[in-house]
């Protein structure tokens, strides 16, 4: 009698041991798989969910900010100038018919690119000539009425006594232009 | 009529037998709770993933209906940093501009009559020309008085046009010309101008 028992407790715990196993195989292992699988993506999931869904929200928002920095760029970059020395020219040339300014010399600073950002870069020119103060003040006057972006960069006027008020000047213009590649 | 007869087992054995079967069941049993309970926790492990995961569809199906106007609002951001790098670039340049015009002809209503401007220059104070320095040179008579100069001066640091734009008015260097004083005052850009 006690060996039936013995034979009947074995063939229970093999039954158990068999049935705790195909349980691994079939439902564990392959559910453990995609626990191990899931359990990271449902965290990123909800994080990129909430992402999106916070910039959604603030897309009216966005859209007007943008609609408005658009319209503010047109009407300051219609102020740039061309990236050539030829429009520089016109510019300066423009601002001395109306002061009356004599020109002696407009010669580009070839050398000279100055990146302002991805976008814009800033070219120099010198320009020289002799005027009384006045209209050379005119002159400056009717250059930077022009442009916003046109600005002096360095500037040398001097009197002496045999010039009978009319000054050598130099002065070096700084013209900020759009980048070529943009 | 035979009386029936009452069989009882008087004997030990028999008890013994009956009282010993519950303890030798208990093993067996035991092994079949401890696998029933593995089993079911085996079962509620497998509902929990299944729920996570139909909780993962739902998400990825939320996000897929949002995707199109996450990407739009995405684009849209690059284009909005884009254009705000654009105007405060723009923004900065035009704060470095020292707007010299209306100053060069304030300065000539300033300058007193016994003094004489004699140049005008402005000095870049590094290589891309972010800031600038004006030096006027004057001179005057030697019959005038130092403290015209420094009248001068004062004149120069109380005009708004003047001090909205530079900083620093000071006078830098007091010499004699021959017959005449000849002095010069430089003016530094503003900080606040720069900044911008």
């Amino acid at each position: 009698m006690k060996k039936e028992q013995i034979e009947y407790t074995v063939l229970i715990s093999i039954g158990c041991i068999v049935a705790l196993y195909v349980c691994f195989i079939f439902l564990l292992k392959p559910q453990w798989g995609k626990f191990k699988k899931n359990s990271k993506s449902e965290s990123e999931l909800t994080v990129k969910l909430e992402n999106a869904q916070r910039k959604i929200r603030r897309l009216p928002a966005l859209m007007k900010n943008v609609e408005r920095l658009q319209a503010e760029l047109l009407t300051e970059e219609k102020k740039l100038l061309d990236n050539e020395f030829g429009e520089f020219v016109k510019m300066v040339k423009n601002a001395t018919e109306k002061s009356g300014l004599k020109l002696n010399k407009i010669s580009p600073d070839l050398n000279v690119a100055i990146p302002r950002s991805e976008f814009y870069t800033e070219k120099w020119v010198t320009i020289e000539s002799k005027a009384p103060y006045h209209v050379f003040g005119e002159w400056l006057y009717e250059l930077e009425k022009q442009s916003s972006y046109a600005r002096i960069v360095s500037l040398s006027v001097k009197s002496q006594k045999k010039d009978m008020g009319i000054h050598d000047t130099k002065v070096t213009i700084g013209f900020l232009t759009k980048s070529d590649s943009k | 009529m035979s009386p029936s007869l009452i069989q009882i087992n008087l004997s030990n054995v028999n008890k013994a037998k009956r009282n010993k079967r519950p303890q030798q069941n208990k093993a067996s049993n035991m092994i079949g709770i401890i696998a029933l309970i593995i089993i079911v926790l085996a079962a509620a492990f497998y509902l929990y993933v299944n729920l996570k995961i139909k909780k993962i569809k739902q998400l990825k199906n939320e996000y897929s209906l949002i995707e199109k106007q996450f990407i739009e609002a995405n684009k849209l951001s690059e284009l909005n940093d884009k254009l705000n790098e654009k105007v405060s670039t723009l923004n900065k340049c035009k704060s470095r501009r020292i707007n010299l015009a209306d100053k060069w002809l304030e300065l000539a209503k300033l300058t007193p009559e016994n003094i004489c401007l004699i140049g005008i220059e402005i000095v870049p104070t590094d290589k891309q020309a972010n800031s600038q320095k004006v030096v006027i040179n004057a001179r005057a008579d030697n019959s005038v008085d130092e403290s015209a100069i420094l009248h001068f001066l004062d004149i120069l640091e109380r005009n708004v046009l003047l001090t909205n734009s530079f900083k620093d008015i000071t006078l830098s260097a007091v010499y004699s010309d021959g017959d005449e004083k000849a002095f010069s005052i430089e003016l530094l850009g503003n900080n606040k101008n720069k900044k911008k």
